[in-house]
């Protein structure tokens, strides 16, 4: 009887374990199924109908997309955008914080950093307007260096230009979190094993590149993911900054995506986001198993 | 304890629980109910108006005495309540009439030498006392005197003599006794005399000074000042208050001082701001009982308490004619039980009360979607809203310019609610992706509808033709605009496409080498006026680029700009738009000016309505034997400018009050109205707008008007517009008859052409590289 009681007792605790977490999870479940996952599901529904009538396309949307030149076009910048800007972000940010690490009192140099991401992008997109126009301050400056002469003025935002200062713009407004999230990284690491690897007469070098780059994998693959979802977010400066219709070196996916809303092209628009949402998502997924592996 | 304590925990959070699940329950009710009457407004005939609430103020017009009818639009009355309790209505030519059944009839009274001052003199304020004392601002006409002396002086009617600019002031008391009122400031004159409930005069002046003035003892007290310029002012219980373009102020009479009334004041300068912006009017006031204030303006009737801290809405605007757009209010008076008076300027005298059975919240429903707000479509609400008050006409505008929506986002929320289902019925698809819809199949074929306005007058067949794409009719506009070219007759002639018109202007240069030819001082002031008649031919069939089309209007705009000669273009016969639409409208009238003053050899201008457009332009070529006007030669032939442009959505093709709306839309009724912004696209109505303006000068009452201009040196000219001749008439459904196009090009690439344009112009540019430059910005767009 005795037992049996015991059993009873320890089944319901197991079921009240089983519950908890799910009481936990819940809401936040519910709000991800309904403001995520269910829209994401119509979308793909809306990529294979056509949106006025809701009739059955196939796969004539993705036919459409493909074809469509500003779609290739915008995904080729927006590829070359991300293959550019993750490794200098990643990169330059790993290079600022070690040399920050090294740095006393390095706090407020950190807190300078991350001035960029409290400038409203309304303010940054009228600064950039003003540094990058054909008569602005950065042609101003170069003319009067010497380095440019006043007819050869180039327009930055209208020419090819225009991509690289997205870039800087990128890397500009997203170095600084990058920095303080390579810094906590950096903290991490045991002092110990670096102090019995100096020990060991490892220099800073070696050091750097066997004990402390290894202890910082897992800042990598934080730092790489939310990098790389950062420049998605790119284009309300480059909205701002160009309008609708930029030049075509800086035109990206969120242009056209944009533009097609604006026009009511739905069902393309669905068609797209559903390529989109699978090149995100295997990219990250492809990152985590590499991750995986090395560990 | 531990486990009590858990209980309680577990307590609360099953209350929480059970309050958000409430919640939830009631927020879907909530939802619940709204779809209902959205399905209830959506639909036809349903059972909405049953179930409405009922009990709402209804409009009734009155009838105003027979001769201050005859006046019309020259018959400015102003109406007051009178001690006896009657209504008081004044009118300069016609004298003082007093209705003792609400306005149901009316009965003249004595005004003493009221008509003889309106004989000889310009009346700006006319003022009624309840006691029946008449106060006006007025200026002698030329050669006139003093009323007074009218009987001796009137053999001198006409002799000439300086004119006298300065305002004087008329009081007359309520047994006909004349007073003189105590003011001479001629530097700061009286713009308006007011008299307080116990028939105290009271004036304001032109800087907003406030004045009491005491005609027994000849003294004048300065009492006050207000912000801005007075518009109107009423006298409660204990407070006297004055409305201007700036705000509100309130002055405690027994006190002798002004009273701080934020609430009022703010209110006030919001609304007043906010019609000033729009174009519209000012607002009126009365007083009700105690010292409450009742407020009339485009939003409906207002009721505040002086001092008090809430602004309470008595009756919605938009369902009657306080919310059209083409009233002018002239006066307010406040019955007992809340039935409240408006005079219009018209005349037109209108009662609003409580009808306990009115319906307040109509079940059934139409919508009505613009990107900007579009007063022709304002004006069709608020006259069909009164004709049909079982219906709801709701009109939204996407941009306000409250809320700093941009024009892209408003599409965008727009184009959320078409993919939802739950868009407007019609749509004014003015600066909309119009192509767009009509592509997805969200707007409507209207032929079925058009065929049922053939019996109302119909649409002239070659606008219509022009709006059609792939032999289908998706929109049409409610009115148009013509761009016309204006000069001398003969040249005129010589330009029948672009590249002759470039021809003259060269060879009017060689002819003429001094002066302005078109008038215009800048680049993109030229290209936008030329842009009308050609910017349909940049866009192939196909959705190409034509660059050969391009190329050629940049050459021909070159020629023409270079021949106006930089640097001795005369004054612009229009200034561009700070709407940030890139726009700029050029009035046709307002080019004939300038064409006939000899200031520039042509001029560009749009025709847009009759009165204040084509009457002005009539005189000029009746008036200029010479002078001549025909349709703006372009790369598109002959085309007009769609003004309004409907549709209907594909969704609401079964919605019979959509549908019964865009009929009155063309329909006699709402053509027959000579608005300001276009031309009526139905023949029948233009043809009775030109009659009635042909037929002035049988009519009299309402007769032509006179403008007033200074040129660039400063000389002052004058043109007496008068009616438009049968020459005139004929001459205009000639060009409406003329035109094939309709003026609708990309405005991507219209705003292309106006970026890289300019440098071709100039000269600082090549036709080709501009050419390369245009279809660049353009690919984008093109191959999305």
């Amino acid at each position: 009887m005795r037992s049996k009681k015991n059993g009873i007792v320890r089944e319901g605790k197991a079921r009240r374990v089983f519950h908890s977490p799910l009481c936990f999870l819940a809401p936040s479940l519910i709000g991800v199924m309904l403001f995520s996952c269910l829209p994401s599901l119509d979308v793909v529904r809306r990529s294979f109908t056509n949106a006025a009538a809701g009739s059955w396309a196939g796969l004539s949307h993705y036919r459409e997309v493909f074809a469509n030149e500003a779609f290739r076009l915008a995904a080729w910048n927006t590829v070359r955008f991300t293959a550019v800007c993750l490794p200098l972000l990643v990169g330059l940010g790993l290079f600022v914080a070690v040399a920050l690490s090294k740095v006393r009192g390095g706090q407020t140099i950190r807190a300078m950093f991350l001035f960029p991401m409290a400038i409203p992008a309304a303010a940054i997109a009228l600064v950039w307007r003003m540094v990058f126009d054909a008569g602005g301050l950065l042609n101003l400056l170069l003319v009067r260096l010497g380095l440019l002469t006043q007819e050869a003025r180039p327009d930055y935002m209208g020419s090819g230009a225009a991509f690289w200062v997205l870039v800087f713009t990128y890397v500009w407004k997203n170095l600084g979190y990058t920095v303080v999230l390579w810094l906590a990284g950096l903290s991490a690491v045991p002092a110990e094993i670096a102090e019995a690897a100096r020990m060991d007469g490892a220099s800073e070098r070696r050091l750097f590149w066997r004990i402390i780059l290894p202890n910082l994998k897992g800042s990598l693959y934080t730092i790489t993911v939310l990098s790389f979802l950062n420049s998605f977010k790119v284009f309300r400066e480059a909205y701002l900054v160009a309008g609708s219709y930029p030049d075509e070196s800086m035109y990206l996916l969120q242009h056209l995506f944009n533009n097609w809303f604006v026009s009511m092209d739905l069902d393309k628009m669905a068609a797209a986001a559903v390529c989109l949402g699978a090149v995100l998502l295997g990219a990250i997924l492809l990152l985590q198993r590499l991750w995986d592996r090395e560990d | 304890m531990k486990g009590i304590f858990q209980n309680i925990l577990r307590g609360i959070a099953g209350l929480l629980a059970a309050a958000l699940l409430f919640t939830a329950g009631c927020a879907g009710t909530e939802e619940g109910a709204g779809k209902e009457g959205g399905a209830a407004g959506g639909g036809v005939g349903g059972a909405g108006s049953e179930t409405g609430i009922l009990g709402s103020y209804t409009e009734q017009a009155l009838t105003l005495p027979e001769a201050v009818q005859a006046q019309g639009e020259s018959s400015f009355p102003v109406i007051r309540l009178m001690d006896d309790g009657s209504i008081g209505l004044l009118d300069e030519m016609n004298g003082l009439f007093c209705s003792q059944d609400r306005g149901q009839s009316w009965e003249r009274r004595e005004s003493g030498a009221l008509a003889l001052l309106s004989a000889q003199s310009y009346i700006s304020s006319l003022a009624l006392s309840p006691d029946g004392s008449i106060a006006a601002v007025y200026v002698p006409l030329e050669g006139e005197t003093e009323p007074g002396d009218a009987e001796e002086g009137a053999a001198e009617k006409g002799d000439g003599g300086n004119a006298d600019w300065t305002p004087q002031h008329f009081w007359q008391n309520g047994q006909g006794e004349r007073w003189t009122v105590p003011y001479a400031d001629a530097g700061d004159p009286l713009n308006g005399l007011y008299f307080g409930n116990d028939s105290r005069l009271y004036g304001v002046s032109m800087s907003g000074k406030v004045w009491a003035l005491d005609g027994e003892t000849g003294t004048a007290a300065q009492i006050f000042e207000v912000r801005g310029i007075c518009s109107d002012v009423c006298f409660t219980e204990n407070y006297m208050a004055v409305f201007s373009d700036a705000g509100a102020a309130l002055y405690d009479l027994e006190a002798g001082e002004l009273k701080t009334d934020k609430v009022l004041d703010d209110f006030v300068a919001d609304h007043v701001q906010k019609d000033a912006e729009a174009g519209v009017r000012s607002i009126v006031a009365a007083a009700g009982e105690g010292d409450v204030i009742y407020m009339a303006l485009a939003g409906g009737i207002y009721r505040h308490t002086a001092g008090g801290s809430s602004m309470e809405q008595v009756t919605d605007g938009s369902r009657n004619l306080l919310g059209n757009p083409m009233s002018r209010f002239l006066g307010m008076a406040v019955l007992p039980e809340d039935v409240f008076l408006i005079l219009y300027q018209g005349p037109q005298l209108c009662q609003y009360a409580y009808d306990a059975g009115a319906v307040a919240v109509p079940g059934q429903e139409i919508s009505i979607y613009s990107l900007y707000e579009d007063n022709t479509i304002r004006q069709a609400v608020s006259q069909y809203q009164r004709m049909h008050p079982e219906l709801y006409v709701r009109y939204e505008v996407g941009i306000t310019g409250e809320n700093g929506v941009t024009p892209e986002d408003a599409v965008k929320n727009l184009n959320m609610q078409l993919a939802a289902g739950e868009g407007p019925d019609l749509l004014v698809l003015d600066g909309l992706p119009e192509a767009s819809y009509r592509e997805k199949g969200l707007l409507m074929e209207l032929d079925g509808l058009t065929a049922g306005l053939t019996d109302d007058g119909g649409i002239f067949p070659n606008l219509e033709a022009a709006m059609r794409t792939g032999g289908k009719l998706y929109s049409l506009p409610v009115r148009f605009a013509l761009p016309l070219l204006v000069g001398n007759e003969e040249e005129l002639r010589q330009s029948a496409d672009l590249t002759s018109l470039a021809d003259m202007a060269e060879r009017l240069r060689q002819e003429h080498p001094d002066g302005a030819l078109l008038g215009f001082a800048a680049e993109q002031q030229l290209l936008e006026a030329l842009m009308p008649a050609s910017s349909g031919a940049w866009v192939k069939e196909n959705g190409e680029i034509d660059e050969a089309a391009l190329a050629d209007f940049l050459t021909q705009a070159r020629r023409i700009y270079q021949a106006e000669g930089k640097g001795n273009a005369g004054n612009a016969a229009g200034q561009a738009s700070e709407d940030g639409s890139g726009q700029a409208e050029y009035m046709a009238g307002a080019a004939a000016i300038q064409v006939a003053r000899g200031d520039q050899r042509l001029g560009i201008g749009r025709l847009t309505g009759i009165r204040g457009s084509f009457d002005l332009l009539a005189t000029l070529l009746d008036q200029e034997e010479d002078m001549g006007c025909r349709l703006l030669p372009g790369q598109d032939g002959y085309a007009f400018i769609p003004v309004t442009e409907v549709g209907i959505l594909a969704v609401s093709a079964d919605n019979a009050q959509a549908a019964d709306f865009f009929a009155y839309l063309f329909g006699r009724e709402f053509q027959d109205l000579d608005l300001p912004d276009g031309l009526p696209v139905n023949p029948a109505s233009l043809d009775a707008l030109l009659e009635k303006e042909r037929s002035q000068e049988e009519t009299a009452s309402d007769s032509g008007y006179m403008i007033a201009g200074e040129d660039g040196d400063g000389e002052i000219f004058t043109i007496d517009v008068g009616p438009v001749s049968e020459k005139q008439a004929a001459m205009l459904k000639q060009l409406i008859q003329t035109v094939k196009a309709a003026a609708a090009g990309e405005s991507a690439v219209e705003n292309a052409v106006l970026e890289s344009g300019p440098a071709v112009l100039n000269g600082s540019s090549t036709v080709d590289e501009a050419v390369a430059e245009i279809l660049r910005k353009v690919a984008l767009y093109l191959a999305e």
